[in-house]
């Protein structure tokens, strides 16, 4: 099936992409500012993710609440999210509405900084850190991944890689957020030439970009920062296994490994995402199989792999079925599995039977989300902004489904040694 | 670049909207197969993806009390193994296909399904009447669904929300079915015998009572003679009566006296673990319109009562909603929040001043307006894809709705009252007979709930 897809830059450097789907009278925008949690410096982490709860607060022609309820009174659903390269803002939309869609998000591109006021900025900063509780501090295993990631992105210099910390922020830097900060940061990334616009569904094409530029073309573009300069050795991760031991409110022991990988959109990423399918994906496969069916020593396990731009994080959590008779030794024997295993792909690689199952798992898996017109749109948004050309979201499962076995060991060979491992056990608390 | 239409975009108020495109739920088909099975259809061409699920009648709400979590047990149980292959093979056969055949057991019905390329669609129903048909429910099989049970139980003991839950339903519902959890505990767990799963399985494949839901690229015919080849025939074969109704639903507990405040201590807690409701209404209830205009209205989306009072007014949390669940029975009306400990009583406080209002006085027109375009607007939203659109017609199968529940539902949303909604608030919020459930620090947590009412303290796990 032929799918339309457009791509165009405004004047102001705003790279509209549009795509009809008339299937349903829906109608997704979804915006994508480069600019993540990557781009914050020490002691001020977190400031992206509360940017983006700020711009959720009205701007100078939308009140307070306005947003919100704007798009929910005609039945819309509306989002954002904050991640390590990307901040993205979404709204699904009954068609007949794109257009207030555009006006909500131009106006806070636009108009923001006149309606940000001290009272907003300490609300939503109670309502982040709320969120940290919930998602981290009070979540069992909540700190192991900020731990793991820590331990990953760990410099030989001491200084800190732009992954190190979370996307969420430090509840020390948090407390120490001010408004300033947040005008800066939206004065330094929220640029329309920092962003990719989507609109996808049941629109009109031609219509839709001369709305797009009615409402967006006025914005001023403006100098953007240099990418952070990242030390290529960090790319690689650590070096020297480098493991913890974390005491948790927790009942069953987990193990997490993690290696860092070329980013999204490399070979290797692609052969990475093929791996962690076969290591993990449904009941045959390779972990789950052994460990969870056969073994019967772990209740869960899990083989990863982010999106994520400078590099990827490769990472294998695997949860005990008890903590009896000795929570670290079961926590042990479960992370010295997933080792052979991994060794086992670093010296022979998949089978192809396992490669074609995974092949298959990923393709229904794809076919299946692209009813979704919300994650359509995003998908197009990333690969504009990743990999400067959104039709590359579509060829994405052909891309993986290239991968072949030698590939897969190759990778693991290269990347996935024990020497350039991070780890993190979690033990229930004495 | 086009200055003249930029000059003229007033930003000052939201554009007005182009002409609506309507957008109803899809016609649906239903039939009775010769075995007595009902089948449900909707033709929805153009992904190639078909799902389907095979309903049968044996939800959790049939568990008997020593047995809690008997019903669950034996889903999970019916895709590992059957006699024709073992649960790797089965596993196989399905994950060949880049799919799997899942096992799910809600309070009213058990169901076997999987979504799966069209073109692939009869080996997936075969497998769907291999494990409602043939189930072989090894020895081995069940240790092994026993252990991940139990080991998923003690996960549980230390996750706040899940404590909450749990908690929550044991201090509303016990000694009722819903007053434990549907996966039940570590004693009715250990207590499940082979020969009570295979009894509790015959008695739920009763072909008159089995629903067959099939949504999707259903190719003119293709998907109707799998079904004849792969099920049907042997359905016909099997078929046993069983009650379409459960026999034992007892009525819930009503704490008819006073408000109740659970605590379950966790004295390390970072946060509070929040649940605070009472009894709602079963699914079909003739308030049931009206309730789910008023829940939007307090619980229901991002602009309500108590999240613009919680989240954007106070800060005390990161969200909070609320819900009437849809049971054959009454089911729970419950608010789910976490917040600060610090501010747990004055949150509890909101919600208890939230509730009231919405007894004291009818919602002003604005409010109304805002729940019902929502609810009616955000509807073909809900029907995106082929699984969305099997859920509703389980619902339909599961709750014995009107076939019209759908095509009518956006009409009786909008023609709510003001009036209608303070009548059924009035009807079913009942703020003096709250039970409140908290998952945190009970030493901070008890002064702040002591004058909402008799506090019980319960150690965590």
């Amino acid at each position: 099936m032929t799918r339309h897809l457009e791509q165009h830059e405004l004047a102001n450097g705003l790279r509209v992409v549009l795509h009809e789907d008339r299937r349903l009278p829906l109608a997704a925008v979804n915006i994508w500012y480069h600019v993540g949690s990557k781009n914050e410096v020490t002691g001020s982490t977190g400031l992206a993710h509360l940017f983006e709860h700020m711009l959720f607060q009205g701007s100078a022609h939308v009140s307070e609440n306005g947003h919100f309820e704007h798009i929910q009174s005609v039945g819309g659903v509306a989002n954002g999210s904050t991640w390590y390269d990307r901040t993205n803002y979404y709204e699904t939309l009954p068609s007949n509405h794109l257009e207030l869609g555009l006006w909500l998000e131009s106006d806070r591109l636009g108009f923001l900084l006149e309606a940000l006021t001290q009272e907003k900025f300490e609300n939503q900063l109670s309502v982040v850190m709320n969120e940290r509780l919930q998602r981290v501090d009070n979540q069992p295993y909540g700190l192991a991944i900020e731990r793991l990631s820590e331990l990953l992105y760990r410099q030989s210099d001491g200084s800190n890689h732009p992954y190190a910390w979370p996307v969420i922020g430090y509840m020390e830097d948090l407390e120490a957020a001010t408004l300033d900060g947040v005008r800066d940061f939206f004065r330094t990334w929220y640029r329309p030439n920092n962003a990719v616009l989507t609109l996808a569904g049941d629109i009109d094409s031609a219509g839709a970009l001369d709305q797009a530029r009615r409402y967006f073309e006025d914005i001023p573009a403006g100098p953007l920062p240099q990418a952070p300069d990242i030390d290529p050795v960090a790319k690689i991760g650590p070096q020297g296994t480098t493991r913890e031991i974390l005491e948790d409110t927790i009942e069953l022991p987990r193990s997490y490994s993690a290696w860092c990988l070329d980013g999204y959109g490399s070979d290797d990423w692609h052969a990475g995402a093929m791996l962690a399918t076969i290591l993990s994906s449904g009941m045959m496969s390779r972990l789950h199989r052994d460990m969870v069916y056969e073994r019967q020593i772990a209740q869960s396990v899990s083989a990863m792999i982010l999106p994520t731009e400078i590099s990827a994080m490769f990472a294998v959590v695997a949860t005990c079925q008890s903590r009896e008779p000795d929570p670290l030794g079961n926590a042990e024997a479960v992370e010295q599995a997933v080792l052979e295993h991994v060794e086992a792909i670093r010296v022979k690689g998949p089978t192809e039977s396992e490669l074609e199952r995974a092949r298959r798992i990923l393709l229904l898996d794809y076919r299946d989300s692209e009813q979704d017109l919300a994650l359509c749109a995003d998908r197009l948004s990333a690969a504009a902004t990743y990999l400067g050309d959104p039709a590359l979201a579509w060829t994405e499962p052909d891309r993986l489904l290239r991968v072949d076995a030698e590939q897969i060991r190759d990778l693991a060979e290269r990347t996935l040694g024990q020497e350039r491992r991070a780890a993190v056990v979690v033990v229930p608390k004495a | 670049m086009n200055t003249a239409t930029t000059a003229t975009l007033d930003r000052s108020r939201p554009p007005a909207p182009a002409r609506s495109r309507p957008c109803a739920f899809p016609p649906f088909e239903q039939e009775r197969l010769g075995s007595g099975v009902r089948l449900w259809t909707i033709d929805v061409p153009g992904r190639d993806l078909v799902t389907t699920t095979l309903l049968l009648p044996g939800g959790s709400e049939l568990d008997p009390p020593h047995l809690a979590g008997l019903a669950s047990f034996t889903a999970g149980l019916r895709s590992k193994g059957t006699s024709r292959r073992t649960a790797l093979e089965f596993a196989a056969a399905a994950e060949d296909l880049g799919t799997g055949v899942s096992s799910s057991c809600s309070w009213e019905m058990a169901g076997i399904g999987t979504t799966i390329r069209s073109e692939d669609v009869a080996t997936g129903l075969e497998l769907v009447a291999e494990a409602a048909l043939q189930p072989t429910f090894s020895a081995e099989e069940i240790e092994r669904a026993r252990r991940r049970r139990l080991a998923e139980l003690d996960r549980r003991r230390s996750d706040p929300s899940s404590l909450a839950r749990a908690a929550f339903a044991h201090a509303v519902y016990d000694p009722t079915p819903y007053g434990k959890a549907a996966i039940g505990d570590h004693e009715t767990t250990r207590a499940i015998t082979r020969s009570e799963i295979v009894a509790f399985h015959e008695g739920a494949v009763a072909a008159r009572s089995c629903h067959l839901i099939a949504v999707g690229d259903l190719g003119s015919g293709r998907v109707r003679e799998a079904i004849e080849e792969k099920i049907e025939c042997q359905l016909r074969s099997h078929g046993k009566r069983f009650d379409d109704e459960p026999a034992g639903l007892a009525p819930p507990s009503p704490t008819t006296e006073g408000r109740r405040v659970v605590i379950v201590d966790r004295p390390d807690a970072a946060q509070t673990q929040l649940r605070v409701g009472h009894v709602g209404i079963p699914r079909r209830h003739p308030d049931r319109i009206p309730i789910q205009v008023a829940n939007s209205i307090l619980g229901g989306k991002f602009i309500s009562r108590l999240n613009l009072s919680l989240r954007e007014r106070h800060g005390y949390t990161y969200g909070v909603s609320s819900s009437f669940s849809s049971r054959r029975g009454p089911g729970p009306f419950v608010i789910g929040t976490a917040v600060a400990n610090e501010v747990t009583g004055a949150a509890c406080r909101e919600i208890v001043g939230e509730l009231e209002r919405l007894r004291s006085e009818p919602p002003s027109q604005a409010e109304l307006d805002d729940a019902r375009n929502y609810l009616v607007g955000v509807f073909p939203y809900t029907l995106q894809t082929i699984q969305n659109l099997a859920s509703r017609l389980q619902a339909l199968a599961t709750f014995d709705l009107e076939h019209d529940e759908y095509e009518l539902w956006p009409d009786r949303i909008r023609a709510t009252t003001r009036q209608e909604v303070h009548d059924v608030c009035r009807r079913h919020l009942f703020p003096d007979r709250l039970v409140v459930t908290a998952v945190g620090p009970a030493s901070a947590l008890a002064p702040q709930l002591e004058d909402l009412g008799t506090i019980e303290v319960q150690p965590a796990g």
